[in-house]
């Protein structure tokens, strides 16, 4: 070969594409992250609701707040149900993590699936379970009358609320420690059992201090989403009058006939506080996380220990644990949902039906419902992988100017609740011109999902992107392809399972969200969630039970197309 | 194919001057090698070269062409400057096989499918890697990977080749082979080339210019043999292969030789650098291999007595190591040599610098 003229480089384009789709990406993520905020802000120092005309600054909504003993209790009542709600889900998580992956108990792999559960029903759906089980006209309260005269326990209190809260969030804790937990050198623990420790102190004084980053790191998150939680107090602590921030919120701007939209926006802001020094309490914590790097980042498979005499028991507490927790409050759902009552007095044979399935499945207003759920979480969500590709390359694979703010921006969203974040939709849909479109139709809420999940989905990518070599990129630059082309050709094929991967991640959460939905359902934009509530609200227990069931098979029909048909081709590796 | 001009191009990060006032002029179809310990500055300077990281200061043009002006604010983004980088991890794309790995540069350029495989093959074919077309590189081995990296920047007949230690990934055997195979390809195709590495033996064979780099500068450029006869430097002379640095005092400067008085009072005589100056300390700079044991008639010769510390036997030589004032002196040679010997270090071969602070690294 002989290399006679140099071949020249694609000629300079009038209008450069990557400055555009930089520039416009970071546009984008800047409006949707303030358009929800500045309005929430402006509501809260002005005298009238932000929809009315002639708006006046005042103070009065803070000095109204501060000083109505309804705030104040639902404030109490919210710290406390977060605080036990933590420690319950921490104490299940850690303990769930452990014996799943460091011991023999008994069938731990059935246990890791079954433990886990929770993540994939929504919370709201668990409440209903529990509800239908524990309730004070549950199941199991009913038979537990006919058999003591009286029901030994109360879930419309805030034990109650703080336990369904804490069950819902322990996998979050369990994938935490387990992720850690697999990781830890076992010759750590092998080390003690030399020095002839008994395997339940091995796994007290050399594995859980090991766990604790792990666990401190997830509890925060957990007591987080302890305060954003909406279903738990309002299926359980509404009808008794237990209000917390987020109840509190929902009952005065949306149930309440005469909204009080200046003490809504102010809780709003409130709330917005709290999750934000929350967040930087976590910050301060990440960043002296290194003290713990004892747990070696080797791929070493890890070699259990054995229970001994614990085996049995341990596997007794944990079964007990899953049966009455988790299994039975789902059994309880789908048993529901094919009768027209229930009572243990009555065989359930005699009362069997389809008919709420055939009613909802039937009903143009409930189909319409299921169908925008699935419209939602899949625009949403392929939305959201994009916007969060392209947040995640140019913040760490651009020279454009903003990109540090960028990711800044693109994480804040962390720090605002679902409720939050429909209310302050709701806002700037009653202000900004032009809104009606995306207000008439199902844009409004693809939106807001996208802007309170850009952190998770950011949270899905980045790290993916962190393996590949810059080189990579710095390679195509240099044989001549531009920013875009080395994104399409080389980054976004090799991001290609992480994209999938936080499309699944997205998708599954719009199905099961409500909370950011409660403030812009309109007629005709209905979800499965805010379906779910307007049935609970008119006592339709056969139609809550089975509008549950149908979400949690879109659920499971989502995941076995993402884990089979979905699947990363083997040469990717 | 293009010359290369780079005036006081300088790159800091924060506070933290990673290249400083980098000068050099490379040659239509010249090797030049930038050598320097790790961290000096060496793949920074590539990167400015190739546009993947902009300087804060200073002047590049390629081929004539400007890619990179302080003053006017000229920047030519690197998919625009039809330069080739290896990178020292080769970096070819996992999710593409060899024969996208090298089209891919030549799709960019809209080059037709037929002339497209035409040309992959041409290239594969120089690097004698035709028979692997349809793997993945996760399916080839370290010197085949870096042969596919190679061919990969010279489908598209790039204006001039940068390469970041491309041979120091491979294992001992495979880096000279591979050493005398780029050379003859770069012979053959002439086309200009900037090469990267932190060994110097890889620098002295390769290279028709050697530029020494030290903490983000230049120390020196010069043909293989200046660098390696003429340091200009001890850092230099100490960098690129192993020298003697023998301390002393300068009694005297006459005709360019300079006396040296070591703490013993034994002397040597050496040839002065510029900036030496009598009375002060000086580090006379001398090859382990161009010392020899004195002749009995040792009138005229540069003779200093020195006691035996250590003898290591390397094959074809022996490396001694001899203590004189405080100062370890290394001989290499063939023969024998005693307890105690009058060793003699040929003047023209004996370099005085002065002992700066900086001299010693
Ligand atoms: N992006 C960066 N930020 C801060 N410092 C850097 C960066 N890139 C390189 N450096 C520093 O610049 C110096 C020169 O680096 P480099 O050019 O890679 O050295 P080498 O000669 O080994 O190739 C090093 O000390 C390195 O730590
Ligand atoms: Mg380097």
């Amino acid at each position: 070969m002989t290399i006679t003229t140099s071949t020249a480089a694609a000629p300079q384009r009038r209008i450069d594409r990557n400055t555009l789709v930089t520039y416009g990406v970071s546009a984008v993520v800047f409006l949707i992250v303030a358009a929800p905020l500045l309005p929430i802000i402006y509501q809260s120092f002005i005298d009238r609701p932000i929809y009315d005309i002639g708006h006046e600054l005042t103070s009065a909504n803070y000095i109204r707040l501060f000083t109505s003993p309804e705030f104040l209790s639902a404030l109490q009542n919210t710290i406390v149900i977060a605080v036990l709600a933590t420690i319950i889900s921490q104490v299940v998580g850690a303990a769930g993590a452990i014996l799943v992956t460091r011991t023999d108990l008994p069938l731990r792999r059935m246990f890791g699936q079954v433990l886990l559960w929770p993540f994939f029903v929504s919370s709201l759906v668990l409440s209903f379970g529990w509800f239908m089980m524990y309730g004070p006209a549950g199941f199991l309260s009913m038979w537990m009358r006919t058999i003591f005269g009286h029901i030994p326990w109360n879930l419309y209190s805030i034990g109650g609320m703080a336990l369904v809260a804490g069950i819902t969030h322990a996998p979050l804790a369990m994938l935490y420690c387990m992720a850690t937990a697999t990781s830890i050198d076992p010759s750590l623990e092998e080390a003690a059992r030399v020095s002839g420790a008994k395997p339940m102190r091995i796994l007290r004084t050399v594995t859980l201090p090991l766990l604790t980053p792990a666990i401190v790191y997830s509890g925060l998150l957990n007591f987080m989403g302890a305060i954003e939680m909406l279903s738990v107090p309002i299926i359980l602590g509404e009808p008794v009058g237990i209000s917390t921030l987020t109840t509190f919120i929902y009952t005065n701007g949306v149930s309440a006939s005469q909204p009080d939209h200046g003490l809504v926006g102010t809780a709003a802001v409130l709330m917005l506080l709290l999750i934000l020094g929350l967040i930087f309490m976590q910050n301060r914590f990440l960043s002296g996380a290194t003290r713990f790097v004892t747990v070696g980042g080797k791929a070493v498979r890890p070699r259990i220990l054995s229970l001994g005499a614990w085996r049995w028991p341990a596997f007794t507490i944990i079964g007990l644990y899953a049966l009455l927790m988790v299994i039975l409050p789902l059994a309880m759902l789908l048993l529901r949902a094919l009768v027209r009552f229930l009572n243990p007095a009555v065989s359930i044979v005699d009362v069997f039906t389809f008919e709420h399935f055939t009613e909802i499945l039937t009903t143009p207003i409930y189909q319409r419902a299921i169908v925008n759920t699935i419209i939602v979480a899949a625009t949403a969500g392929g939305i959201g992988t994009l916007l969060c590709l392209f947040t995640a390359l140019i913040s760490q694979r651009s020279t454009m100017r903003f990109r540090g703010q960028l990711q800044y921006l693109a994480l804040f969203p962390k720090s605002i609740p679902g409720i939050v974040a429909g209310i302050g939709f709701f806002y700037a849909m009653a202000v900004l011109p032009g809104s009606e479109y995306l207000r008439a139709g199902l844009g409004v809420l693809i939106l807001a999902y996208v802007m309170r999940y850009l952190p998770a989905g950011f949270g899905a990518i980045q790290p993916a992107l962190m393996q590949i070599s810059p080189e990579l990129d710095r390679a195509g630059r240099t044989i001549g392809a531009d920013w875009l082309s080395v994104v399409g050709n080389i980054l976004a094929p090799l991001l290609r399972p992480a994209m999938l991967a936080c499309f699944t991640l997205l998708f599954v959460a719009f199905v099961k969200e409500y909370s950011i939905a409660v403030f812009l359902i309109s007629p005709g934009n209905e979800v499965i969630g805010s379906t779910l509530l307007s049935f609970w609200l008119h006592g339709e227990m056969g139609s809550v039970a089975a509008l549950c069931c149908i979400q949690i098979t879109i659920i499971m029909i989502f995941m076995f197309i993402a884990r089979r048909v979905l699947r990363v081709p083997a040469t990717l590796r | 194919m293009a010359e290369v001009i780079a005036r006081n191009l300088s790159r800091r990060y924060g506070e933290y001057i990673a290249i400083e006032d980098v000068s050099f002029h490379v040659k239509d179809g010249e090797f030049l090698t930038l050598l320097g310990p790790s961290g000096c500055g060496k793949s920074t300077t590539l990167g400015i070269l190739a546009g993947l990281d902009r300087p804060d200061e200073g002047h590049l043009s390629i081929g004539g062409e400007v890619f990179f002006d302080g003053l006017t604010g000229v920047f030519v983004d690197a998919e625009r400057r039809n330069l080739g980088l290896v990178f020292q991890t080769y970096a070819l794309w996992p999710h593409m096989t060899v024969r996208d790995n090298v089209g891919y540069a030549l799709r960019i350029r809209r080059i037709p499918r037929a002339e497209r495989e035409k040309r992959i093959r041409e290239a594969l074919a120089l690097v004698e890697m035709e028979q692997f077309i349809d793997r993945y590189p996760s399916q080839l081995s370290g010197g085949q990977q870096q042969r596919v990296a190679l061919a990969r920047t010279l489908a598209y007949n790039p204006r001039i080749l940068l390469l970041d230690e491309p041979l120091s990934n491979l294992d001992a055997k495979l880096r000279d082979k591979a050493r005398s195979w780029l050379r003859q390809l770069q012979t053959q195709l002439g086309v200009t080339t900037i090469f990267v590495t932190h060994d110097q033996i890889e620098a002295l064979a390769l290279s028709d210019r050697i530029a020494v780099m030290n903490k983000g500068r230049i120390v020196q450029i010069g043909s293989p043999r200046e660098i390696y006869e003429e340091p200009a430097s001890t850092f230099v002379a100490d960098f690129i292969g192993t020298t003697n640095l023998i301390r002393g005092q300068v009694s005297e400067i006459a005709d360019g030789i300079a006396t040296i008085t070591l703490s013993d009072g034994q002397s040597l005589r050496a040839v002065a650098r510029s900036d030496l100056v009598a009375g002060g300390v000086a580090l006379v700079a001398c090859r382990p291999e161009r010392i020899e044991v004195a002749t009995t008639d040792a009138a005229g010769q540069n003779v200093l007595r020195a006691r035996l510390i250590e003898r290591t036997y390397l094959g074809a030589r022996v490396l001694y190591e001899f203590g004189a004032a405080g100062n370890s002196i290394k001989v290499e040679t063939p023969c024998e040599l005693p307890e105690e010997a009058d060793l003699h270090l040929p003047v023209d071969h004996c370099i005085a610098f002065p002992a700066t602070e900086a001299s010693t690294g």
